[in-house]
């Protein structure tokens, strides 16, 4: 029918208009008054509209590729998201020139993803038994250098004097002191990813409580809730190691470009990863937030700390539901929205929070 | 046309837009008027619940396409024993389809990456640029090199692609491909 496909690409004009910049008041009648003229353009409006919101849950799949180049044809089948699906849908899919969607590794298809390894180094804590990296410190800058800090939800570029670069994430504090024999930061919260200078003469070292991390000339990230700490690599060496400097336990963590280490006060566990899956966890350097099959009360924290309006979860089953995606660190409003779409959850939303519950039976028939 | 109406529209019956055509091509002999069907099902649940909600929308949506197809029969004189015979069961039909033959929300998203791999290459990365990585239209213009307008057409265009690709042809794949690259009005159902 020309009628309706005419009707159809109007509506789709107006939908298109209707986002775009410069959307005025006048536009905004003159839709209303095409929507008004006749049943079959509002019909074809809001389908268009339903399909569009529909396309948001492409977001759930866009896990793994931001930053590199689109997915090609056939690639998106192969994330890790449809795992689960039953053999028929894949089985009608599955040509033998796609045979790609056939390997494990979602991401890119070139290379499979190794099974993380992990290599925990035991670190005594007892009193007696202080873990230290004998530095070439000799004393600690207290009261020196400048602080910059981030506000929940900033995110900024901090470029030093050396040529060194710092990237602030949400909620982040820092302090600076360049001296003639070390390049010293304390990260007293939050999260920074560092762009170090080579400079041999002068290590950089990063502070995160009591841990200590030194590089020469590198990128890595630190990232500090309270006492535990995460450093990830994604290029040249850095040690991990304690804020102490005696120690008759001089035991650091060496960690190579791919490593993601988590410090506690029990000791530093090291994960080897892919270079691209470490890359993902600075995801957050360009704004986004990714998650592979993450329970969604870990999602729902990252969300939180990027956000004042902070998702609660109410229910424990709620809380262990897996989501997958690649979402932008600001817009809580899109997250819960797939929520809602693909979960049995139940969004609620207020001024300051966004509470997810559980979708009860009843509800549950009707969708 | 209140705002909320449109908004009840969008969520109580649209939401199964997929779930009816998924039906009509299962029940409708000729798949070519299936999409002129749905839409004409829902203007009639449009026109119908702007005067008076339904209380059960999908049932009362399900219902309407059934009642528009024994029309098109008794008018068109069409005649079909394998469209009588399913006509005659749509009444169990109706109310068995609901929680059985719904996909999963994996499912959805997997006939939606279906879809969007059948867009042309440059409505993909569009739209892609749009939903994934959230651009707006002005910023994907400046990465893209073009002018707004020119994004605005196309996503247009794209939009509509995805509709064929995603809502009209739920079970077959490939062909959408065939659709005019440059767009135009030439969308025609295969």
């Amino acid at each position: 029918m020309d009628n309706l496909e005419q009707t159809n690409d109007l509506a789709a004009q107006w939908l298109v208009r209707r986002t775009s910049a410069r959307w005025s008041e006048e536009d905004e009648s003159t839709l209303n008054a095409w929507l008004a003229a006749s049943p079959h353009n509002a019909v074809a409006f809001l389908r268009l509209q339903a399909l569009w919101r529909e396309a948001d849950k492409l977001k759930v799949l866009g896990a793994g590729f931001k930053g590199q180049p689109m997915p090609r044809v056939g690639e998106l089948k192969s994330s890790p998201f449809f795992k689960h699906l039953t053999r028929r849908l894949r089985r009608r899919e599955m040509t033998p020139a796609s045979g790609r969607a056939a390997t494990q590794d979602g991401e890119h298809g070139s290379h499979r993803r190794p099974r993380p390894r992990y290599l925990v180094i035991a670190w005594g804590v007892a009193a007696s038994v202080v873990v230290a990296l004998t530095a070439e410190i000799g004393f600690q800058v207290f009261n020196r250098g400048n602080i910059y800090s981030t506000p929940v939800g900033g995110l900024s570029a901090v470029p030093l004097a050396d040529g060194s670069k710092i990237t602030l994430n949400t909620d982040s504090q820092i302090r600076v002191a360049l001296t003639d024999t070390e390049r010293q930061v304390d990260l007293n919260r939050g999260e920074a990813f560092f762009e170090v200078a080579p400079d041999n003469s002068r290590p950089f070292v990063v502070y995160a409580g009591e841990k200590r991390i030194a590089v020469l000339g590198t990128k890595f990230s630190v990232r500090r809730d309270r006492d535990a700490v995460e450093v990830v690599v994604t290029e040249g060496k850095v040690a991990v190691g304690s804020r102490a400097r005696h120690s008759d336990f001089p035991r650091t963590a060496e960690l190579t470009p791919g490593n993601v280490a988590h410090a506690a006060a029990a000791g530093v566990n090291v994960e080897t990863r892919s270079l691209s899956q470490a890359e993902e966890l600075l995801s957050w350097r360009s704004g986004y937030l990714v998650f592979h099959e993450t329970p969604l009360s870990e999602a729902a924290a990252e969300f939180n700390r990027y956000n004042l309006r902070k998702i609660v979860i109410d229910d424990p089953n709620v809380a262990t539901l897996h989501v997958s995606g690649n979402f932008r660190a600001d817009n809580v409003q899109a997250f819960a929205q797939l929520l809602q779409d693909g979960f049995p959850v139940m969004v609620s939303r207020s001024e300051d929070r966004v509470v997810l519950a559980p979708l009860r039976e009843k509800n549950l028939s009707e969708r | 046309m209140t705002e909320s109406f449109h908004e009840w529209f969008l969520r109580e019956i649209l939401v199964h837009e997929r779930a009816l055509a998924r039906f009509l091509m299962h029940v409708w002999p000729d798949r070519s008027e299936v999409h002129d069907l749905l839409q004409e099902t829902l203007v009639r649940v449009y026109e119908a619940a702007a005067v008076n909600r339904p209380t059960a929308p999908r049932g009362f949506l399900f219902a309407t396409a059934r009642h528009l197809m024994a029309d098109r029969v008794r008018r068109e004189r069409i005649v079909s024993i394998e469209l009588k015979g399913d006509l005659e069961s749509l009444n169990v039909l109706i109310d068995e389809i609901s929680p059985e033959r719904r996909l999963t929300a994996r499912e959805e998203i997997w006939h939606l990456a279906e879809a969007f791999d059948a867009l042309t290459p440059e409505y993909r990365e569009l739209i892609w640029m749009m939903k994934v990585e959230e651009l707006s239209q002005q910023e994907a213009a400046q990465r893209l090199g073009v002018t707004p307008k020119a994004i605005e057409r196309r996503l247009a265009r794209g939009i509509r692609q995805l509709q064929q690709a995603f809502c009209s042809r739920p079970r077959t794949s490939q062909s959408s491909k065939t659709v005019a690259e440059d767009g135009g009005s030439g969308y025609g159902q295969s």
